[in-house]
């Protein structure tokens, strides 16, 4: 059973008179990594955000576990399913760094000692130690990335949906996130990402779509 | 100078758009009784058709506040007790037509000044700062008018995606106590405010990188230009309002 | 004949606050007229920093420590005001949403010239020839608030090209445009070094600098390498500085 399923769906802004997308029919399943790509503008950003619940299909329907996704709250949606924002900035809201980390853990009621333990565990995988009292909105481009990859992360969510993952890292850290995401695959979890990278694409994804015109016309196993 | 795509509708220079609401506002807030402010209202719906906004939709949009609205009227009503008693509980008036009319102004003045914004709502902001350059406005002011208009939206969306992400993260804002949510709010207004600080400073930068005051003045690519029917239009508003001001105050 | 030196850094160092962490240390190089120069490092080099030098953010928006020079067309940056030294060094940063304020991409092109004080005409003009330039004519009428973000860059490009700068500053740009528009982006800045202009790329991705004439990497603030393209072709040397 796919973990996600769209089905027929179609979708335009309020307000505009362009279908953004068009009769999708996507599964994606709880394992390896997705890659979309396609040429800016396209949809890829709002397909991501149907597929988590955050848009709501104008027509057709998206199903999570098997479950209607209308039917879910964000917060339901959010146990399964990771999502970091093109614009990490979005997803920071907390005064620390460490306490970002730690935000969606004390969601979970996990015991202080517990929750203490992961966020240093996620602060030192993610080389955060030396910000972890720091303000976020006042990390740079690619701390901020880092620090809304982790603070998703440490909810352990079954597929990780990630917006440009890549911009603002570097070789280094691209590589960081690609062992990441690679870890996160082998402890049964899916990624799916949004990406032009192609070079990162290329090393790390199992399954290539391609969205154009707000039609999926490539698929590529 | 405009190159625009075609306009269908009738379009105003925004100086006279500017000019017909604040007649509007002015008699909404002059008149104290229902008859002259319904025929306002009907002159600024009037106005509203002519301009081809769809006000009914608009209205709907906003049905979330009707609930406080009647209450905001039925407080007005029973705090205004003059002329018949229609409750009453012994020597108390709880209403009055008084307080109905009262109530009913109100009603009529908000949607009067609804209104006036739907019609400010038919130019462009960029326009605005035009107009507001054309009337003397030094730039920088108008421009911080073009700012807010440009940037409360964008706020409102962070505020939004901010809630989102909180929601992602486990919180399921339907069912949290009244304390927790409380504190969820303030994990919005905390970045939402260092995010309009952050968000002041960089836009200062691009604009001054951009050449923002390397000279004293500065040119614009559109200029507003009246024609025959913003003459009229204005004409016609001021002499109106000042007719109607003067004869309500003789009487 | 050598090509006249139109970006002077001698000796720069930088930290944000007095006594705090040094950002650049030392920094001397020059850019000739006309070079593509790319710019790379690891996340914290110093590389957007910089950039804010070169465009005169610093000293005279962020303050901080500065020693040293830098001097875009024999003007020292310090004495010369952010407005001004806009005039000859264009600059789009990583974050294309705080670069774009006007409600229309057609405003937002003509906000430069408008400050440059040009006649409508000429702003007219200028606003055509640069929307074609960078191929967003299908863009012209839309909210800026409304695109991708792959299109903001482009506008934000666009705004920038219409002050006719002679020397360009990329901030991470390239990386966040797709494979096309890249290709296109990539051409464009050929043809306005073609036309003696000056750019400067600032990315992580190697691939986006392929063009670069000349390659500057920085490590912990400091100038480790300054040598040819030919350096992005070495694996061994730029995985030993984990660029690969």
């Amino acid at each position: 059973m796919a973990f996600i399923e769209m089905v027929q769906v179609s979708f335009k802004y309020p307000g505009q008179k362009k279908t953004l997308l068009h009769d999708i029919n996507l599964s994606i399943r709880k394992d390896g990594i997705t890659a979309l790509t396609g040429p800016n503008g396209t949809g890829k950003t709002t397909l991501s955000k149907l597929m988590v619940g955050i848009l709501v299909p104008s027509t057709g329907y998206i199903t999570l576990k098997g479950q209607k996704m209308s039917g879910m709250t964000l917060a339901q949606i959010g146990r399964w399913v990771g999502y970091v924002f093109q614009n990490p900035e979005k997803q920071l809201f907390c005064p620390t760094v460490a306490e970002e980390i730690s935000f969606g853990l004390q969601n979970l009621e996990l015991p202080g000692h517990e929750v203490q333990r992961l966020v240093k565990e996620s602060l030192a995988y993610f080389e955060l130690e030396h910000l972890a009292q720091s303000f976020p909105l006042q990390l740079s481009q690619g701390e901020k990335r880092r620090l809304a990859i982790a603070a998703v992360l440490a909810l352990e969510p079954e597929l990780l949906v990630l917006d440009e993952p890549t911009t603002g890292l570097d070789a280094y850290r691209k590589h960081l996130l690609g062992e990441c995401l690679d870890k996160i695959v082998t402890s049964e979890r899916g990624v799916f990402m949004i990406s032009h990278d192609n070079n990162f694409i290329k090393k790390y994804a199992s399954r290539i779509i391609k969205l154009e015109n707000g039609r999926l016309t490539e698929y590529v196993c | 100078m405009c190159v625009r795509p075609a306009a269908k509708k009738i379009n105003l220079d925004p100086r006279t758009k500017i000019i017909i609401v604040l007649c509007l506002s002015t008699l909404a807030v002059f008149f104290n009784s229902p008859v002259p402010l319904i025929m306002t209202l009907s002159i600024t719906l009037l106005l509203l058709h002519m301009f081809q906004v769809n006000y009914i939709s608009l209205i709907y949009k906003f049905r979330r506040l009707l609930p406080a609205l009647v209450v905001l009227l039925i407080v007005q009503s029973v705090f205004t007790g003059h002329g018949q008693a229609l409750i009453a509980l012994g020597d108390v008036y709880i209403l009055t037509t008084g307080g109905l009319s009262a109530a009913g102004c109100v009603l009529l003045r908000m949607l009067i000044l609804f209104g006036s914004a739907m019609i400010i709502a038919t130019s462009n902001s960029r326009d605005y700062v035009l107009a507001l350059v054309q009337l003397k406005i030094p730039y920088e002011i108008a421009f911080m008018v073009l700012i807010a208009l440009r940037f409360l939206p964008i706020f409102l969306q962070e505020a939004k995606d901010t809630m989102i992400a909180i929601q992602l993260r486990g919180v399921d804002i339907q069912r949290v106590p009244w304390g927790k949510k409380m504190k969820v709010f303030t994990y919005i207004f905390s970045p939402l405010i260092g995010n309009v600080l952050i968000k002041a400073n960089q836009l200062a930068i691009s604009m001054e990188a951009r050449g923002f005051r390397v000279y004293p003045r500065r040119t614009y690519l559109r200029v507003l230009k009246y024609n025959l029917w913003d003459y009229i239009v204005t004409v016609l508003s001021l002499s109106l309002t000042l007719v109607v001001l003067t004869l309500t105050i003789v009487r | 004949m050598a090509a006249a030196a139109v970006v002077v850094v001698n000796k720069l160092s930088y930290c944000y606050q007095q006594g705090g962490k040094q950002i650049l240390k030392d920094l001397s190089f020059t850019v000739e007229q006309g070079q593509i120069v790319a710019i790379l490092g690891l996340s914290g080099c110093g590389k957007s920093t910089l950039c804010l030098c070169l465009g005169g953010i610093i000293p005279h928006y962020l303050g901080g420590a500065i020693t040293g020079q830098v001097l875009i067309n024999g003007r020292d940056t310090v004495d010369c005001k952010i407005a001004r030294l806009a005039l000859e060094v264009g600059m789009v940063f990583q974050d294309a949403d705080t670069q774009l304020f006007s409600p229309t991409v057609e405003d937002e092109i003509a906000f430069a010239p408008e400050n440059l004080c040009l006649p409508p005409e000429r702003i007219r003009q200028l606003v055509d020839a640069v929307i074609g330039m960078v191929g967003i004519n299908h863009l012209r009428y839309e909210n800026p608030n409304n695109l991708s973000g792959g299109q903001k860059h482009l506008v934000a490009l666009a705004a920038v090209l219409a002050m006719g700068p002679s020397i360009l500053v990329l901030d991470e740009v390239l990386a966040q445009l797709d494979a096309a528009v890249k290709k296109n982006i990539t051409e464009l800045l050929l043809e306005l070094r073609r036309r003696g202009k000056t750019i400067i790329l600032v990315e992580h991705d190697l691939e986006a600098v392929t063009i670069a004439d000349r390659v500057l990497l920085l490590e912990g603030g400091m100038l480790v390498m300054d040598g040819p393209s030919s350096i992005l072709r070495n694996k061994e040397l730029l995985a030993g500085h984990k660029l690969l």
